[in-house]
């Protein structure tokens, strides 16, 4: 019982805090054009790939071979593919995978990387050595090369997929969390924290975790734009999702093959996935230039 | 200087054989067995197979056990044999040393363009601070960095090779071939060295230095390149050194994309095929190639630029 009833008011007092932080940040986002700009997009986004099979007619996997390579016309805005399928379907459905393709793996390696990176700043000695060892490894491998060496040892697929461009993102977060520890835990209010008789897990959790979170959501917001990239160009060079899930990759893919007869098979699916990394950078951006006043210069 | 290097080489070493173990590991857990299919395509009976299966195995060292297998592989990579490729039966170095020169000659191409690009609009649009041009600059640059490279890669044959018809759509051989898919990773790097430049000339911009410079009647050129420039340069440098083991990454998507020849071609090919020599091999030599970049960008930063003191 007494362990519940810390845990609920762990629970409470810890999303008290961040709250906190979070409301300041989106109260200043709304000063910034940008972020205003990328949260609309994003949102908008969001909005398509719930809603996908309100906004399109048709079926974006089942084939109308009579209807294959049909230019873009009122019927099929964007054209149809090789089997006939709606290319705007299938690009609304694309949003799905998309989102989550840059969601999930950014999650993973959120909370993975900034346990590692809480641990390894605030206990120090050997485990800070040995989490920075790790982390210097890792970040020796170029992220691309890292996500492409972790799908050839787990095969294809869209959850090796997230599972790979997640674990190549946990040093990210693990050295900005570490970096981020280091400063705060030589402030007033952590040792007030340890004074009062509060256990580690507590200062660090309750404590220190809330105070660095604005940066960490920075480094999230512009990580989901960079995991739809890496997510995508994998899945282009036939290592992510396989046909015929509907991903914009994949798609890119069938229509490099067909770039001298259907030119609207490469052109509809990159604008999908620039548009969608521009939602997140404009937002992360605006995020970032709200909390560094440095750089707005 | 040996301050520096005394501390930087240790740790690089350390970093190099945690990227073997790494790698090793990796491919070496993965599912899938390479043996299987290499059996599957020569023999036809079942009784054939078990015992051919364990003749490849021992061949290749495979039935040794993993902790064997990864000091027999350390031992290999010191004296540069990085194992044989299961499909095409010769020395994976031999394959990376014939490959590599596609790759970095796409690499070295994009970096230009990257660093030509990248610093002019940075350059011009500091200069221009909140006009029409900063801003027209600045999109291009966000509108860049959003970009993916391969679709990029897409558009530009779309264009210069089907449209205009102007430019071969794959394949290597001349310069001509190596335009568009040098455009495309250099334009994507370029936005971000763009970025960077304009953020780090209006740092300078507005240093006492500048107004001096100025005032004793230099040309705005002058100003600009000798004393903003200069002093804006060092972290670009740095960024422009990193990039270039990011380049080697990167070309491989564009690689794919141009059907070019080059590293990244034989690892997508190599990992499909489950030829994990190869794929562990090229993925090793990227890694180490990142590696040793970023040690001479440290050191080349640590030269250029006096206030910074390692090791102190």
């Amino acid at each position: 019982m007494a362990a519940e009833a810390m845990a609920i008011g762990r629970a409470t007092q810890s999303s008290y805090l961040p709250r906190n932080q979070i409301y300041y940040l989106l109260g200043r986002l709304l000063r910034s054009r940008n972020g205003i700009v990328g949260g609309l997009l994003v949102l908008a986004l969001a909005l398509v790939a719930l809603g996908a099979q309100l906004l399109s007619q048709y079926d974006p996997i089942l084939p109308d071979i009579a209807a294959a390579f049909s230019a873009p016309s009122a019927a099929h805005p964007f054209g149809t593919d090789n089997f006939g399928r709606d290319i705007l379907a299938r690009v609304l459905y694309g949003a799905r995978v998309s989102l989550l393709m840059g969601a999930i793996p950014i999650v993973l390696a959120g909370s993975i990387g900034v346990l590692l990176g809480l641990i390894a700043g605030y206990f120090r000695g050997w485990l800070e050595t040995a989490i920075q060892a790790a982390i210097d490894v890792l970040l020796a491998f170029p992220g691309i090369l890292l996500a492409l060496a972790i799908v050839a040892m787990l095969g294809p697929g869209l959850g090796n997929l997230m599972i790979a461009v997640g674990i190549s993102w946990i040093p990210s977060y693990a050295r900005l969390a570490r970096s981020s520890v280091l400063v705060a835990r030589e402030l007033s209010y952590v040792e007030a924290a340890r004074a009062i008789g509060c256990s580690e897990a507590r200062v660090l959790l309750v404590h220190i975790l809330p105070n660095i979170v604005a940066p960490l959501i920075v480094l999230a917001t512009l990580g989901i734009a960079q995991a739809i990239l890496a997510g995508s160009a994998l899945s282009f060079i036939g290592l992510g999702i396989k046909p015929p899930t509907p991903e914009w990759g994949t798609m890119l893919s069938v229509g490099r093959n067909f770039v001298r007869l259907a030119w609207w098979m490469s052109v509809f699916p990159g604008l999908a996935i620039t548009v969608s990394v521009l939602a997140f950078n404009l937002l992360g951006d605006g995020l970032r230039d709200t909390l560094d006043p440095h750089s707005r210069l | 200087m040996r301050q520096f290097l005394i501390r930087r080489v240790p740790v690089t070493l350390l970093v190099l054989l945690g990227v073997t173990l790494g790698a090793f590991i990796m491919l070496h857990l993965a599912p899938g067995d390479p043996v299987l299919l290499l059996v599957g395509e020569n023999t036809q009976s079942g009784t054939d197979s078990a015992e051919a299966i364990q003749q490849i195995r021992a061949r290749l060292g495979l039935d040794e056990p993993l902790p064997i297998q990864y000091l027999r592989f350390i031992g290999g990579v010191l004296h540069g044999d990085l194992g044989q490729s299961i499909f095409q039966r010769r020395p994976v170095l031999n394959i990376i040393i014939d490959q590599f020169p596609h790759t970095a000659q796409l690499a070295l191409a994009a970096i230009l363009i990257a660093a030509v690009v990248g610093m002019t609009a940075g350059i011009l649009a500091a200069r221009a601070y909140n006009s029409w041009f900063d801003s027209l600059t600045m999109a291009a640059a966000l509108f860049g960095v959003s970009m993916p490279g391969f679709w990029l890669g897409l558009m530009l044959i779309l264009l210069f090779a089907v449209g205009l018809g102007w430019l071969p759509t794959s394949g290597q051989g001349t310069l001509w071939h190596l335009i568009l898919p040098a455009t495309t990773l250099g334009l994507g790097h370029g936005a971000i060295l763009a970025r960077l430049t304009r953020s780090s000339m209006l740092e300078v911009l507005h240093q006492e230095y500048m107004t001096t410079a100025r005032g004793k009647g230099l040309r705005e050129s002058a100003v600009l390149l000798r004393h903003g420039l200069r002093n804006a340069a060092i972290p670009v440098i740095t960024i422009i050194g990193l990039q270039f083991g990011h380049m080697l990454a990167g070309a491989f998507v564009i690689e794919i994309v141009f059907a070019r020849q080059g590293l990244g071609n034989i690892l997508v090919t190599a990992i499909l095929n489950r030829d994990f020599p190869v794929a562990q091999g090229t993925i090793l030599f990227t890694a180490f190639f990142y590696v040793l970049t970023n040690l001479l960008v440290d050191l080349a930063y640590s030269i250029l630029d006096p206030r910074v003191r390692y090791g102190g």
